[in-house]
């Protein structure tokens, strides 16, 4: 068996060369690719290098320089805010010199070295005392951790990165011992929230908003809107159920029945909370934004505002066919048809000219990259290196399966770059950074270590 | 030591890579439905966003008279376009001021030609902002080419008539197909801006002409640029229209035109009793063609509006009394009536009273005893009032209707007249006349005045029944067509209508009288310089002063109100090759106003070396 270090490295390659093939395509004809793409191969060698760099070092460096980093990167973070250039209506980037920093890519790395550290401390405990204080003490650290760099975060207006940053929090608290039912009823929440506020705005924007009554008739009367609505309240529901009955469930056994009367007002509060901050989220929501969750609802609403990136994604997906058009030949993309091709669309570019067999390919190297993770994970040292990188890997996972569902219309437009692929790069060489990190946990897994604290 | 990997965390791991599995799934699973079982739909859709067609306009055909001279055609002109495509909003007021100071032509002017053609092309086609640019132009627009994006200089055809508004009536105009008409002409190739016949040889000969324009396939970018012309699918040439030789004869329409009495509105055509040709076709007021194709809206609106009314074509839709010209047609009738011969005798007094009223002869002091041939001679009012009165008006009219008067010739020009042969039954029907048919009616009838109405057509027909022995031909404009490829697609064929059996008699007589007018009455003028005795260069013919009366009622005759001339001629005597009408609106006697026209036309068939055939 291949040697896991190698197997992710080629892997990593694999999809930063896929990245290099969809901006070289059209390089030749474009002078902005030929600039996206000169520029992505000289971040890609230097991230190389970083990550080859970074492997060679201890992780144990890492461990010892959570805190700074940590700090230091809020405060990079701050900084953004507060001076930042706005590129695309987001203030994330810092100048430095002849090239901008996006400090929230980078704030990933030092979010999940910290994150893993808020889960691991006192391992050696945590079966011992009492699990519920245990486990709600460490998903305090893990939240309190989490929430200042995505506030932050949202309020340079980058509500992608921010969605990237979410992932990561879900998977220190499931590692930290989150009871799957809680992990239940905040996804339930979470989706009821966007329901309800995909329908609030729908109802604002379409021409029946006026009359509530018609409108929800014809939302629940059309199959193609119902179904998933229905289908994803039955899923809140029975998060709900779930929750019910795992409170009264013991971490060691006893009984698992559950308490109708509780699940109900789990329910219940489920709703007002998922009413809430629906309420929140609409008032905070920049017109952009509620044009785009509408176009994702109905891309044909507004074929030339929110939802023509979409259609115009998808008829670059089809277009491609099992082998694709041929390298550098996909029209959608050569004719400029795909806007933001080379950033949060360049899976659309990949499967229009690589076709089916390059999603494969796509998707099998990420495949690779997650068994590769997942093995370090399992043989790593110790707790915090497993926690490190199962939390940042994960999110890298969750961030290109967000992207690719975006790319198919499956899910809204939200800004989210495809993990190594998309140009970009903070996003590159930080990726690479941490991935570099991983590779360190391996190359030392077996290096005697002195105790530490 | 912290401790390594747990089952815990096994579990945990397991539950996140089974989720990003199941992601990973469906993404290969929408992937698949999009690029398999959905790719023809999503290919089509990305052909229709790259792929543009872009016109290749026709060259429409050209027309010459029968000899081959240029009467119009399609020159290639050089246009200034905006491209709308590489011009923002922002940008196009420098622009606009730039070609403004380059060309002389308002900014506003500009901008309003750019929103006309954004309507009628849509919003990406260019927009033609200065056509038919001079050199001077040209040159000017080549050298700041670099600092006017934007701008496009594209070869275009454009429709010119060399003679101006020389033959107008016959070549008819073009301009452009509206809204409404696109919508029935759209299925047949019609695009918005296209140009159409109006009138004329433009207009009947449109299918022949027009030819059909060609598709470039373009693939353009998500901004319309252009990017490349594609081979596939296969770009349709253009194909050109065919050319149009007309029977018109270049020689003889100029010069009838140069022989109309100048500032008279009238008419003149002629053609070729043997097979229907049209020779000369005349109109006057007559406008330019070129003003339409220029768009110059004064003076298209003088023409369409004014008091000349231009765009009528009055050789075959001005409807006027016929005046002395109709004799013949009293002659023809009465000798196909046994109780005629051309014998028969009428005296002349001068006039001729019917109860309370008197009819007089234009010869005051009388003709004397006439027999027919004299009468046709020295047209003799008096003499045709007895026979019209003792034939009736019912075989006059019947005659008249044979000969092609109150019914369209079929000439293939739109907006012919059929003009109006009065008889008993007629005027039975008329409201506000007394029903019965008088012999004052008779009388007026006879003399071609009344409410007889006939176009000069009409006239020039019935004359050549007369001078080819009863052939009634349709009137035809074309001679042939010829594709680019010079494939010979339409000749002329002679459309003979009908026969009228005339007896040898009744033609001697006529062409007799006829003949005589031009050597010792009415039509002496027509007589060419170098007729001398012989008759194959001799014309026969009838002049006509139709009386007009006081039309607005002031008591006398005012210069507009003066008679209308007339003079119907056919040439030579013998075999004869062409029959002419004239008429002058207001122009006074026939005799001395239109009969020289004639003369004029029948010089150059007479030439030596001349073509007459």
């Amino acid at each position: 068996m291949a040697e896991s270090d190698r197997v992710l490295f080629a892997a990593t390659l694999i999809l930063v060369g896929i990245g290099l093939l969809c901006l070289a395509g059209s390089a030749h004809t474009n002078e902005a690719y030929f600039s996206y793409c000169s520029r992505q191969l000289l971040w890609g060698l230097a991230g190389l290098a970083l990550m080859l760099a970074v492997s060679r070092l201890d992780y144990a460096v890492w461990q010892r320089l959570v805190w700074p980093l940590y700090g230091g990167t809020l405060a990079a973070l701050l900084a953004t805010t507060l001076f930042g250039a706005t590129i695309r209506g987001s203030t994330s980037w810092i100048s430095l010199g002849w090239f901008n920093v996006q400090t929230s890519e980078f704030a990933k790395v030092a979010l999940a070295l910290a994150l893993a550290h808020a889960v691991c401390r006192r391992a050696d405990t945590e079966w011992s005392g009492d699990y519920d204080r245990v486990v709600i003490r460490r998903l305090g650290a893990v939240l309190a951790l989490g929430l200042p760099p995505l506030l932050l975060i949202i309020l340079q207006s980058d509500l992608g990165t921010a969605l990237t940053l979410l992932p990561m929090l879900l998977l220190a608290l499931l590692f930290g011992g989150l009871p799957l039912g809680l992990l239940a009823l905040g996804l339930g929440t979470g989706l009821l929230t966007v329901i309800l506020i995909v329908i609030q705005l729908l109802a604002r924007w379409s021409p029946a908003g006026h009359n509530h009554a018609v409108f929800i008739t014809r939302l629940l009367t059309e199959r193609e809107l119902a179904l998933p609505l229905f289908a994803l309240l039955a899923v809140a529901a029975l998060a709900a159920g779930y929750v019910g009955s795992a409170f009264t469930a013991a971490p060691g056994g006893g009984a698992r029945r559950p308490q109708l009367l509780r699940s109900l007002l789990l329910l219940l509060v489920l709703i007002v909370l998922a009413a809430q901050l629906s309420g929140i989220c609409i008032s905070r929501l920049k017109p952009y934004q509620q044009q785009r969750l509408i176009s994702f609802i109905d891309p044909h609403a507004q074929p030339l505002q929110g939802g023509y990136n979409v259609l115009q994604a998808k008829i670059a997906i089809g277009a491609g066919g099992l082998w694709g058009r041929g390298f550098g030949n996909g029209t959608q993309h050569r004719l400029g048809f795909l806007p933001e091709a080379h950033t949060d669309f360049i899976f659309a570019i990949w499967a229009e000219e690589w076709g089916l067999a390059g999603v494969v390919l796509l998707l099998a190297a990420y495949g690779l990259l997650a068994r590769c993770t997942w093995r370090i994970a399992a043989q790593s040292r110790d707790r915090w290196c497993a926690a490190f990188t199962l939390i940042y890997s994960g999110g890298l996972y969750l961030q290109a399966l967000f992207n690719l569902g975006m790319n198919l219309g499956l899910l809204p437009i939200m800004g989210v770059p495809l993990p190594l692929v998309s140009y970009g790069g903070s996003s590159l060489v930080s990726t690479l950074f941490g991935l570099g990190i991983i590779l360190a946990i391996w190359r030392h897994r077996l290096a005697f270590r002195g105790g530490i604290s | 030591m912290a401790a390594p990997f747990t089952a815990f965390d096994r579990r945990r791991a397991l539950l996140v890579h089974s989720g990003l599995a199941a992601g990973a799934l469906l993404i290969l699973a929408a992937t698949a439905a999009l690029q398999i079982s959905q790719r023809d739909f999503y290919r089509l859709q990305a052909d229709q966003n790259r792929i543009a067609a872009e016109l290749v306009p026709a060259r429409r055909g050209s027309i010459y008279d029968r000899h081959g001279h240029l009467l119009a055609r399609d020159r290639t002109c050089l246009n200034a376009c905006l491209l709308p495509t590489q011009v923002s909003t922002a940008t196009l007021p420098a622009l606009l001021a730039e070609l403004e100071r380059l060309t002389g032509v308002p900014r506003a002017r500009l901008a309003e030609r750019a929103q006309r053609a954004a309507r009628r092309f849509g919003p990406f086609a260019p927009q033609p902002l200065l056509t038919d640019i001079d050199p001077g132009q040209l040159a000017r627009l080549a050298a700041l080419g670099s600092e006017l994006p934007g701008i496009a200089i594209t070869a275009a055809y454009r429709r010119e008539y060399p003679q101006g508004e020389s033959a107008a009536h016959v070549l008819g105009y073009l301009n452009e197909i509206n809204r409404r008409e696109y919508a029935q002409l759209g299925e047949r190739g019609y695009r918005l801006g296209d140009l159409i016949g109006r009138s004329g040889v433009e207009e009947s000969a449109e299918p022949l002409l027009r030819g059909s324009a060609g598709l470039n396939w373009l693939e353009v970018d998500a901004r319309q640029h252009p990017v490349r012309v594609l081979t596939e699918p296969a770009p349709q040439p253009a194909a050109a229209g065919a050319d149009i030789y007309l029977t018109l004869d270049w020689r003889l329409q100029r010069a009838a035109e140069a022989a109309f009495p100048a500032g008279r509105n009238g008419g003149v055509v002629a053609f070729d009793p043997r097979d229907g040709a049209v020779r000369v076709l005349v109109s006057r007021p007559a406008y330019d063609p070129n003003v339409f194709i220029a768009g110059d809206a004064e003076r298209i609106t003088a023409y369409q509006g004014g008091a000349g009314h231009a765009m009528l074509n009055r050789a075959i839709a001005g409807q006027y009394p016929a005046g002395s010209t109709f004799k013949i047609i009293d002659a023809l009738a009465a000798l196909a009536d046994p109780r005629f011969s051309p014998g028969t005798r009428f005296a002349c007094g001068g006039a001729l009273a019917l109860g309370s009223t008197v009819f007089h002869c234009w010869n005051r002091g009388g003709h004397g005893s006439l027999a027919m041939v004299d009468a046709i001679r020295q047209s003799c009012n008096v003499y045709f009032y007895q026979l019209g009165i003792k034939l009736g008006p019912d075989p006059i009219a019947a005659m008249a209707r044979q000969l092609g008067l109150g019914a369209p010739t079929g000439i293939s020009l739109a907006g012919e007249a059929a003009g109006l042969v009065p008889d008993r039954a007629w005027k039975a029907r008329q409201r506000g006349l007394d029903p019965e048919w008088k012999s004052g009616d008779s009388a007026n009838f006879a003399i071609g005045q009344g409410a007889l109405q006939v176009t000069p057509l009409q006239m020039a027909m019935a004359f050549s029944a007369v001078a080819n022995g009863g052939d009634i031909l349709r009137p035809q404009l074309v001679e042939r067509a010829v594709t680019p490829d010079g494939t010979v697609t339409h000749t002329l064929t002679p459309d003979r209508l009908r026969h009228i059996p005339f007896s040898d008699t009744a033609l001697a007589t006529v062409r007799a009288g006829l003949q005589q007018a031009i050597i010792a009455g009415t039509g002496r003028q027509a007589a060419t310089f170098a007729s001398g005795e012989s008759l194959e260069h001799l014309p026969a013919g009838k002049t006509g002063t139709a009386q007009v009366g006081d039309l607005n009622g002031n008591g006398r005759i005012d210069d507009s109100e003066q008679s209308h001339a007339w003079f119907v001629a056919y040439w030579p005597v013998v075999d004869p090759q062409l029959v002419i009408a004239v008429f002058v609106e207001h122009g006074g006697y026939g005799g001395a106003v239109a009969a020289p026209v004639a003369r004029q036309v029948f010089a150059v068939l007479d030439r030596p070396g001349a073509d007459g055939g």
